[in-house]
């Protein structure tokens, strides 16, 4: 190990836990191995690179995406899911257990938040399932699996930081989240079916089925949000809109949304402004930070020197991503995704590209194996949700969303087996 | 104390404030830039220089506000085994040392904007706006956050609770904005 690369590594696992912030902490080895290994003005070349991030033209659109989020979460958007969706999933094995799934999906397509989309779709769906003598495990773990696909079906926020780390486009980045993130859903319910298939008293007794009119009816609640992810992603997968100017879109569609529900007040968004700028502010620290930190690392040439060494390994391709899936996993137990993307972004990064990885494919690994560390502890922040919702303790929490991680364990691996699922989509559009 | 303490607490709300109008308005340019350039074949010229001058103020003009609220992430798995005693320690230490970090960046930016002030720097747009006055506005956030980090650091020395919310993820607040708003009244 180089004296760079062993400072770094020291100063940050010192500097994290002790309780920095995470922003600081990155920053701060950035200025500290600048100043110690080269001789530069850093101050200088510091403010120039704060003031290129905070004007990242990329990074337009997290604000907008966020405001979208803060607003609908505003709007009665949850209830009318649950209502609009219910009807349909009477008949399936493990029934309203399947609103947790489908509800997270279509509330993913609009947020690009894991948090929010388990917080809007939870505060609902626990009560309504409870009121029904739904198994409470089921009714936790499904919302805790589910909820990770805020991350991975766009707009996502991770992704946009991911894009802007490592330079690639993030529209590519959307596209290719789809089809894992479909096929996450489709794998979380076949397993409340089959759960429900096996212990019979998971879901409540069977209800007689709707009647059209009904069903029609429950169409109409959903309408507006379908009209909303068709109006978003349609524009942008269509080729008619940038992924700002679809973000743009996305806001007046959600204020109008709100509006129509007689939901926008001067109080309403207020409050969703200051949560915009709460989460923006928690963003942009971070990711200042890690901008600089990268810029600093390649300066003392780190990433380079990390590829040589483990060129030297003479790893396969295969072995190399399982090992950094692993790496992810620990370093999960102790890191939001986040902070985790960004902060080893700079060396894994050329490492995989160098073993011959899409950095397209990289990133939905990325989201899928840090979204696993969302769910388990001791950091999981949709675990934090889940106890904010309905007062569990984690361990419970935890335990119920464990064959839900299994699943995305299973996706990992299908991802790495079958490359395609992430690129195919994203290949075929270009 | 108490009247310093307020003082500060209201720059950071201020600044919470300009990062909000800021959001708003970089929202609005944006609706209008869209429905413009789709129904009337009119573009503001300015439309993407300023979204990236007003993405500054959203970033980090709220930053001490947000401080406040426990919004910024840190790594809390290993001191919330400290005893109280030793928590404290560490928050303080760990207040301080945001606060030198924030306070070279925010003096590294003052240092930047006057130079691109006197040497006259304009942007490259058609607008040739003077480039000092929104690395002032970024320089500003950040002043606001080492404001932030000072009113923290006075609030762990006299004994008195460095947040408003609990350390709790960012989104786990926003779950109940009314409880949140509740404990920001009281």
């Amino acid at each position: 190990m180089t004296a760079p690369l062993a400072l770094i590594a020291g100063l940050m696992a010192l500097f994290l836990a002790g309780g920095i912030w995470v922003g600081f902490a990155l920053m701060s080895v950035g200025i500290i191995s600048l100043e110690t290994f080269k001789s530069m003005r850093v101050e200088r070349f510091l403010a120039g690179d704060v003031w290129g991030s905070a004007t990242a033209l990329e990074l337009v659109t997290l604000p907008l995406f966020i405001l979208m989020g803060e607003i609908l979460f505003h709007t009665r958007l949850s209830e009318n899911l649950f209502g609009g969706l219910a009807p349909f999933v009477r008949r399936l094995p493990g029934r309203l257990l399947h609103v947790n799934i489908l509800g997270c999906t279509l509330f993913a397509a609009v947020s690009g938040s894991s948090a929010a989309t388990t917080a809007t779709v939870g505060r609902i769906t626990l009560t309504e399932l409870k009121g029904r003598n739904y198994s409470h495990g089921l009714a936790i773990g499904s919302l805790a699996g589910a909820g990770t696909m805020g991350f991975l079906i766009p707009p996502s926020i991770p992704l946009i930081v991911y894009g802007v780390l490592a330079e690639i486009s993030i529209l590519d980045l959307f596209i290719a989240g789809i089809v894992p993130g479909l096929l996450l859903a489709v794998m979380f319910m076949l397993y409340v079916g089959a759960a429900a298939l096996v212990s019979p008293g998971a879901a409540a007794a069977a209800q007689p089925s709707t009647s059209w009119a009904d069903k029609g009816r429950a169409l109409t609640r959903l309408l507006p949000t379908v009209a909303l992810i068709g109006l978003v992603i349609g524009s942008m997968y269509g080729g008619f809109a940038s992924v700002t100017e679809a973000a743009a879109v996305g806001v007046l569609g959600a204020a109008i949304l709100a509006a129509l529900e007689g939901q926008l007040t001067f109080g309403m968004a207020r409050k969703a402004l200051l949560g915009t700028v709460k989460t923006c502010s928690m963003i942009g620290l971070i990711i200042t930070g890690a901008l600089f930190l990268s810029k600093a690392m390649a300066r003392l040439s780190i990433p380079t020197d990390v590829a040589a060494a483990i060129e030297a390994l003479s790893l396969d391709p295969i072995t190399l991503i399982l090992l950094l899936m692993l790496f992810y996993l620990v370093l999960g137990c102790f890191l939001d995704g986040l902070s985790t993307i960004v902060m080893t972004l700079p060396v894994t990064l050329p490492l995989v590209v160098a073993a011959g990885f899409d950095p397209v494919w990289f990133g939905i690994f990325l989201i899928v194996t840090v979204e696993m560390a969302q769910i388990t502890p001791p950091i999981g922040f949709n675990l934090f949700v889940i106890k904010g919702l309905t007062g569990d303790g984690i361990g419970r929490i935890a335990r119920a969303a464990a064959p839900f991680c299994l699943i995305m364990v299973a996706l990992v691996l299908m991802l790495i087996a079958m490359p395609g699922i992430a690129t195919w989509l994203p290949g075929s559009m270009r | 104390m108490r009247a310093i303490l307020r003082l500060l607490d209201l720059v950071c709300a201020f600044g919470a404030a300009i990062a909000a109008l800021a959001c708003l308005s970089l929202a609005v340019m944006l609706i209008v830039e869209v429905i413009t350039t789709s129904f009337m074949a009119y573009s503001q010229p300015w439309a993407v220089e300023y979204s990236s001058y007003l993405l500054a103020p959203v970033l980090f003009a709220g930053a001490g506000w947000t401080l406040g609220r426990g919004g910024h992430i840190r790594v809390a798995v290993l001191t919330q085994f400290l005893p109280v005693r030793g928590r404290w320690l560490a928050d303080l230490l760990a207040s301080v040392f945001g606060f030198g970090v924030s306070l070279f960046v925010a003096l590294a930016l003052v240092e930047y904007t006057a130079r691109s002030y006197e040497v006259g720097s304009q942007s490259t747009y058609p607008t040739r706006t003077p480039i000092w006055m929104p690395q002032a506005v970024l320089t500003f956030g950040w002043a606001v956050l080492v404001l932030g980090l000072t009113a923290r650091i006075l609030r762990l020395l006299t004994g008195r609770a460095a947040e408003d919310a609990p350390d709790t993820p960012d989104l786990a607040a926003t779950a109940e904005p009314d409880a949140r708003n509740a404990k920001a009244k009281a």
